[in-house]
């Protein structure tokens, strides 16, 4: 009897334990939690102002260790010092800093959790200490920051104030009800700010004809090259100036002559960021202007891919994978080039041989994946923002010492100061031609996932593996999967959504229904 | 004589008093187990039986338009991102199944069974084999990630060997067997340590009976030792086969679910459809349709392979 009785009692042990692994949408996440806490979570370093499903986990947390002494060495004497020395009257933005945002404390989030994060903590730091109005403001790097943002947001009160997110994440925590649109009276703070900052990022931090989220910074790929090998290989070293295809391929060519290998080339984010990067320089694009349509099948596309796989092929390693392994080889002084975001600077430019110049131009114009980082609001308390704006006038006089940190100034005084060579060099080698050529993506809410994993990654690594060999018909087959997602993406959040919905609520971050308390 | 009759007695009663009033006393005992079974089982359960009849959103209270069995018939209509993305994830989850299950029980019988001998450092080898479940799945998925690169120790040692490098973490099979080297390292404890407790209960009469009729040591572990942790190993395979069907953490980390998609497991395209892309109804319902086909495994697992157990 009593072993009879075991029986279903064990399945029901076993039942509670499947339960526990599978119920509910809130079963789901409990591996995430597990996974992202650490520093070492994918997204959370690889921080581009976009966010690719792979990352740059266990790399980037190595990076960390290795550069801090080079950033926030940098971050002391620039700048700096003239404004420390009560001179507020010299940056015109500041002195507007209203009675409503004195004494107010910010607590700011954001996906830097490397090098780059212990920067910003610098920063907000020194505002806190120097600023004349009591502002204070404190910088919670945060990993994996969508999550915990999401999680925040089904709960009340837990967001922070404000929130340096990425622009891809723009639309998307927009239409969720995360984050606010600035007021008028942060904006009069900041005076007018539009005409010092590059264009393209600005004009991506409106979603849906609101101003959701101010650039600080934006980034674009960075060509890394072995000065040694360069010199070797009778190659002569890039400027500021793009090279041309002929003297790329010149440079290749040159390079392999002399026993070395030229280019080192991976898969997922190496490999997606330069097809983004070829597709437009042949004068195609992803997506249409409006982000409505998948258009990576395009000649453009095939030619990109083409070209991407023949310099794989010819030039490339067999590096692969997450987690940018692409970058070893260079780093171990065996490969003489390696394209890739700016964030690697931090550890690249500890070695010596580092060279940086931007993106070679390999068709008509020039353009180069990028990012963006945008300080974002939560509350639309005007004492608040107002506050968030007046860290934000005074972030832009300091950029040049953010610019050390691996990102390209938004603020183009700061862009075009002489400093920024010697603070920044490898910054400096790119912003020029970044900010004329940087690509990102329409401001549509969930576009870059659409896109991207569920797009044209797929197709990419298929073909860099060697796992298919009809270009076409890969880049064909995942279109057209991008494609269903973009059209489900736009029936959730519309094109037709009510614009007034999130401006309409009076706090969008707490969410109306309590049902949603389950969720972690 | 007289006690054990009265006892008997009293059993009949109260078993008689049982079946016609209500007794409260079992009802308290499983009740601290059924309030947090409610809470964090049941509950959610139901929740996410009511979410997935939505396009769910929890914030975006207001746009949750109920869509029925849309996201049941999404995941059954060929054609649909849904459909494809599902069953890819399943056909990854069950390559994996297949691949870890029978060496993290088989070894784990094996460790076990070493680890029951009588040796000097017995403790500190259990301890060993159990140290590396301790870790977070991060933490071993890291120390895997930095093996298997291809600069990584596993290659130098292959190339230094003559036998060559792989692409351990971009190639199939490669990726899964990487994973499965992380997983078999990381949870091996916990399988070894359950069965070294099992193979304790065997009686020690029935070996030395074995080998007074002259039964080889291999003899001895078909005839005596599997058959006498059979209940237990079904336990233990049907907690490592869950466990498995649950995997997400390792291609998280060591291979972004690449190469092309190909270590996407269920779990993570749970995770991508409802966290990601924020699909909650969508997600709700493939974990409900996971679920399901979880019970069943688990239900003909434990009618197959208990059955000794039951007489």
């Amino acid at each position: 009897m009593k072993d009879l009785l075991r029986i279903p009692l064990t399945l029901l042990a076993a039942v509670s334990l499947l339960l526990a692994a599978c119920a509910g949408p809130s079963g789901t996440t409990a591996p995430s939690g597990s996974t992202a806490s650490p520093g070492g979570s994918p997204s959370a370093t690889a921080d581009s102002g976009a966010s690719p499903t792979d990352g740059a986990s266990p790399s980037a947390s190595a990076d960390t260790g290795a550069s801090p002494s080079a950033t926030s060495g940098a971050s002391e004497s620039p700048a700096g010092s003239p404004d420390a020395s009560g001179t507020p009257a010299g940056s015109p933005s500041a002195a507007a800093c209203p009675d409503t945002a004195r004494d107010q404390t910010i607590d700011m989030w954001s996906p830097l959790t490397g090098p780059d994060g212990d920067e910003m903590t610098a920063l907000a730091t020194r505002f806190s200490t120097e600023n004349e109005w009591g502002i204070t403001v404190n910088h919670v790097p945060t990993p994996d920051y969508l999550t915990a943002l999401q999680t925040a947001a089904a709960s009340p009160d837990q967001l922070p104030d404000a929130t340096i997110v990425r622009v891809i994440n723009v639309g998307e925590l927009a239409a969720r009800n995360i984050i606010t649109p600035w007021g008028a009276d942060a904006l009069s703070v900041l005076g007018d700010i539009e005409g010092q900052l590059a264009p393209l990022p600005w004009e991506r931090g409106e979603y849906n004809g609101e101003r959701y989220s101010i650039p600080i910074d934006f980034a674009g790929l960075v060509m890394y090259y072995n000065k040694d090998m360069f010199a070797a290989a009778n190659v002569e070293e890039p400027g500021t100036e793009p090279w041309t295809r002929e003297e790329f391929d010149a440079a290749l060519t040159a390079l392999q002559d002399s026993g070395v290998q030229a280019i080192s080339i991976g898969t997922l984010f190496n490999s997606a960021t330069l097809f983004q990067t070829f597709i437009e320089q042949f004068g195609g694009s992803v997506v249409n202007e409006d982000g409505t349509q998948a258009t990576f099948n395009s000649p453009e596309g095939v030619e990109a891919l083409e070209y991407i796989k023949t310099l794989r092929d010819t030039h490339g390693t067999q590096a692969s994978g997450p987690n940018d392994p692409e970058v070893q080889p260079f780093s171990a002084g065996q490969a003489a080039i390696v394209i890739h975001g700016p964030w690697h600077i931090s550890n690249l430019g500890q070695l010596p041989f580092t060279g940086y110049a931007p993106v070679p131009q390999v068709g008509d114009e020039f353009a180069v994946w990028g990012g963006s980082h945008q300080l974002a609001v939560h509350s639309d308390d005007a004492a608040i923002q107002s506050a968030a704006a007046c860290w934000l006038s005074w972030f832009y006089e300091n950029s040049v010492a953010w610019a050390a940190a691996g990102q390209i100034p938004a603020y183009t005084p700061a862009r075009e100061s002489a400093d920024l060579a010697t603070q920044a060099p490898g910054i400096a080698a790119i912003a020029p031609s970044a900010a004329e050529g940087v690509i990102i993506l329409p401001q549509v809410p969930g576009l870059e996932g659409a896109v991207w994993p569920q797009g044209f990654e797929p197709a990419i690594d298929a073909i860099l593996l060697g796992q298919e060999t009809d270009i076409q018909a890969a880049l064909d087959r995942q279109n057209a999967i991008a494609q269903q997602v973009i059209d489900q993406n736009a029936e959730t959040f519309g094109g037709g959504t009510p614009v007034e919905s999130p401006a309409g609520s009076e706090s969008p971050a707490a969410s109306e229904s309590p049902s949603a308390a389950p969720v972690p | 004589m007289t006690t054990q009759a009265a006892a008997a007695k009293s059993l009949e009663t109260t078993a008689v008093a049982r079946k016609r009033g209500f007794n409260i006393t079992p009802y308290l005992f499983i009740l601290p187990h059924l309030i947090f079974f409610t809470l964090f089982l049941a509950w959610p359960f139901v929740f996410g039986i009511y979410t997935s009849l939505f396009e769910y959103d929890f914030l975006r209270p207001e746009n949750r338009p109920f869509v029925g069995l849309e996201n049941y018939t999404d995941l059954f209509t060929s054609g649909t991102v849904q459909a494809r993305n599902f069953w890819r994830s399943m056909r990854a989850t069950i390559e994996f199944i297949i691949w870890s299950v029978p060496p993290l029980v088989v070894f784990a019988v094996f460790l076990a069974v070493l680890l029951n001998n009588r040796f000097r450092g017995k403790s500190f080898f259990r301890m060993t084999f159990f140290a590396p479940y301790t870790l977070s799945v991060t933490a071993a998925a890291v120390v895997w990630w930095w093996l298997f690169q291809n600069q990584g120790l596993i290659n130098q040692v292959l190339v230094a060997t003559g036998i060559g490098g792989r692409q351990w973490l971009s190639t199939m099979p490669d990726a899964w067997i990487a994973i499965t080297i992380a997983t078999v390292w990381w949870t091996i404890g916990f399988n070894t340590v359950i069965i070294l407790a099992a193979l304790q209960e065997i009686p020690v009469s029935l070996y030395e009976a074995a080998a007074i009729d002259g039964a080889s040591p291999a003899r001895r572990f078909w005839h005596i030792t599997l058959p006498m942790l059979r209940p237990v190993l079904v336990l233990v395979i049907t907690i490592t086969l869950l466990a498995s069907a649950n995997l997400f953490g390792q291609p998280y980390i060591m291979t972004a679910g690449g190469p092309t998609q190909q270590t996407e497991t269920i779990i993570f395209q749970i995770f991508s459809e409802g966290i990601r892309r924020g699909q909650m109804g969508s997600a709700a319902a493939m974990s409900i349709v996971v679920a399901a086909l979880l019970l069943i495994v688990t239900a003909v697992n434990f009618k197959f392979f208990g059955k000794s157990e039951a007489n």
